[in-house]
C-alpha cells in the first residue's frame, strides 16, 4: 500500500516535528495514517539498539583516549614517540657540538676550584669569568642547532598533548636562539661550598630560589638538583618530568609504569649534580672523581647516556 | 566536565565512560559492523580528549560530542576509502541461547546495517542520531550544523529508500528477500 504522497510530513509527524497543518492533515487521513503506522515499523527497527562491545574493547579505547589527552602526565602518544625517535639522529649532532665546547671549557671552569672536592660543579663561582664566555659559546651553538631541528618536530610536538611542556620549552628557545647556557649553568650563583653541600643527597641547591618541592614548573630548568631528588612525584607535570618519564609507557594500559630514565643514572646517581639543557633536552652532568671533572651528557627523550666524557686536562 | 577540562583524569576517564555507549551506537549504525564501529569509537574519544580544552560550554557538551563523534566516523570512513560493510555482530550476542529470535534479531540488524550502508552520510547521520539517539531535530541541526528543515527533509528522504530497501515493515512477506537481492 506504500504511497507516501507527503513523506516528508508524514515522517515528521512520526518524530513529532511536524506543523500543526500537517498534523491536522494527517491526523484526518485514516490512509495517512496508515502510513505512518508503516514508516514507524521501520523506525523500530533502525532504532534497535546495537550490541556493544566486550569490556576489554572499551577500556582500551578510553585508555587510548586518556593517553592521548592534553593533560596526561606521564604518557606520550605513539605518534610523538615517532616524531622524536625520528629527531635523534639530528639531535646527536647537537649533543656533540655541546659536548665538545663545554669540554673545552673545562680547564677555565676547574682551573681555580678545589680539586680535593669530592664533587664540584662548573659553576663555581671562582671560574665565573672565565666560565662564562666559553659556555655562552656552546649555547649559542647547540641552540643554532636546535633551531635548525626544531621546525621538523614541531608538528609531531604539537600532535602530542603529553608532551606539550617541552614543546613549549622549545618554543621558547626558538624566541631566543642564543639561549644562555650560563643560566643552565649558573655561574655566579652556585658557589663551591654550595656545590659541596649537595654531597647531602637530599639537599636541593636552591640557587634560583625555587622551592624544589617540584610544584614550580619554571623552577627546574637551570636549577642544580642532586640527581637522587629527581623523582617522579617530585617533579610531576614540570618540563623534566616529561621529558624523564614521558616516552615509553604503553598507551593503552593505563596502569603500565612509564621506563624510568632515571635508572640510567645508576652509580653516578648519589655524587653528582645536574643542570637542565631545555632546549636541548639534554642532562649534563658533571662530578669529580680525584679532582678531575668527568662529564655525562644524557639525553633526556631517548632516555639514554648519550656519551661519558673525561675533560681533557 | 569541568574537572576533565581542568585535567582531572579520573572525571575525564569517567565522562568518556559514560558516553561510550552512546557514542559507539553513532559508530556502529554509521559504519556498519562491530570491528570499524570500535575503531571510529576510539578515533572519537580521542579527538574528544584532544580538543576538550577547546570546548567554550556555548553549547551542550553532548551535541558537540555527537558532532565529533558523527565526524570521526565520517572520517575513518572516508580515510578507509569505502561504504559501511555490514557484518555479523560481535560472537557476544550469539552466546545466549541461539533461539530463532535472536537469529531473527541478528537477521534485522544486517538487514538495517545493509539498507543504512546504501544512504549516502548525509542522510545515514541525522537518521542514526534521531531513531538511534533520539535527538530532536533543533539538535541534529546543532550537532550536524545544518538548518532543522534540512534535517528534516533529510530525515525523510534517508528513511524513504530505507524504505525502499526494507520494504513493508509491518508485513514481512513485503520485505525483499536478500537472497533474492
Amino acid at each position: 500500500m506504500t504511497v507516501y504522497d507527503d513523506f516528508e510530513a508524514i515522517s515528521a509527524y512520526l518524530d513529532g516535528e511536524a506543523t500543526t497543518d500537517e498534523v491536522a492533515r494527517i491526523e484526518g487521513s485514516p490512509e495517512l495514517l496508515a502510513q505512518v503506522a508503516e514508516l514507524r515499523g521501520l523506525a523500530v527497527l533502525s532504532s534497535a539498539p546495537v550490541s556493544y562491545p566486550s569490556d576489554a574493547v572499551r577500556n582500551t579505547a578510553i585508555a587510548a583516549a586518556l593517553a592521548a589527552s592534553a593533560t596526561a602526565p606521564n604518557v606520550t602518544s605513539l605518534t610523538a614517540a615517532k616524531a622524536q625517535r625520528s629527531r635523534v639522529a639530528i639531535r646527536w649532532a647537537s649533543v656533540a657540538a655541546a659536548v665538545a665546547v663545554v669540554m673545552l671549557a673545562v680547564p677555565f671552569v676547574f682551573s681555580e676550584s678545589d680539586s680535593s672536592d669530592s664533587f664540584s660543579v662548573a659553576s663555581d663561582t671562582t671560574a665565573d669569568s672565565a666560565a662564562s664566555a666559553p659556555v655562552a659559546e656552546a649555547a649559542e651553538i647547540a641552540g643554532s642547532t636546535t633551531d635548525s631541528t626544531s621546525d621538523d618536530s614541531e608538528e609531531g610536538l604539537e600532535s602530542a598533548a603529553a608532551v606539550e611542556g617541552s614543546a613549549e620549552a622549545r618554543a621558547e628557545s626558538d624566541q631566543d636562539s642564543a639561549t644562555d647556557l650560563s643560566q643552565a649553568f649558573p655561574a655566579d650563583e652556585a658557589t663551591t661550598e654550595e656545590a659541596v653541600a649537595e654531597e647531602a643527597p637530599a639537599e636541593i641547591a636552591p640557587d634560583d630560589g625555587a622551592s624544589g618541592d617540584g610544584q614550580d614548573s619554571s623552577g627546574i630548568v637551570g636549577r642544580r638538583i642532586a640527581l637522587d631528588q629527581l623523582t617522579k612525584t617530585d617533579v610531576a607535570n614540570d618540563v623534566v618530568a616529561q621529558l624523564l618519564f614521558d616516552a615509553p609507557a604503553d598507551p593503552a594500559n593505563t596502569d603500565a609504569e612509564p621506563i624510568p630514565c632515571s635508572s640510567n643514572f645508576g652509580p653516578i646517581a648519589e655524587s653528582a649534580v645536574f643542570t637542565v639543557v631545555a632546549d636541548l633536552e639534554l642532562l649534563i652532568l658533571v662530578q669529580t672523581v680525584e679532582g678531575i671533572p668527568v662529564y655525562t651528557v644524557l639525553s633526556l627523550t631517548d632516555c639514554v647516556v648519550i656519551t661519558d666524557a673525561e675533560p681533557l686536562l | 566536565m569541568r574537572a576533565a577540562q581542568a585535567g582531572d583524569q579520573r572525571a575525564l576517564d569517567t565522562l568518556l565512560r559514560r558516553h561510550y555507549n552512546q557514542m559507539y551506537a553513532i559508530c556502529r549504525r554509521m559504519t556498519g559492523n562491530d570491528a570499524d564501529a570500535a575503531d571510529a569509537t576510539q578515533e572519537a574519544l580521542i579527538t574528544l580528549t584532544k580538543r576538550l580544552d577547546r570546548f567554550m560550554f556555548k553549547s551542550k557538551f553532548t551535541t558537540w560530542m555527537y558532532r565529533v563523534t558523527t565526524n570521526s566516523c565520517l572520517d575513518e570512513m572516508r580515510r578507509r576509502g569505502r561504504r559501511p560493510i555490514p557484518g555479523i555482530p560481535d560472537e557476544s550476542i550469539l552466546e545466549d541461547d541461539g533461539s530463532i529470535n535472536i537469529a531473527t534479531e541478528i537477521a534485522d540488524r544486517l538487514e538495517i546495517d545493509a539498507a543504512l550502508a546504501t544512504l549516502p552520510p548525509e542522510f545515514r547521520a541525522p537518521v542514526i542520531l534521531r531513531d538511534q539517539l533520539g535527538m530532536d531535530y533543533a539538535e541534529i541541526s546543532a550537532t550536524l550544523e545544518i538548518p532543522p528543515g534540512t534535517v528534516r527533509s533529510r530525515i525523510a528522504r534517508g528513511r524513504k529508500r530505507l524504505a525502499d530497501v526494507l520494504g513493508n515493515q509491518d508485513d514481512p512477506t513485503q520485505r525483499p528477500n536478500r537472497d533474492q537481492s
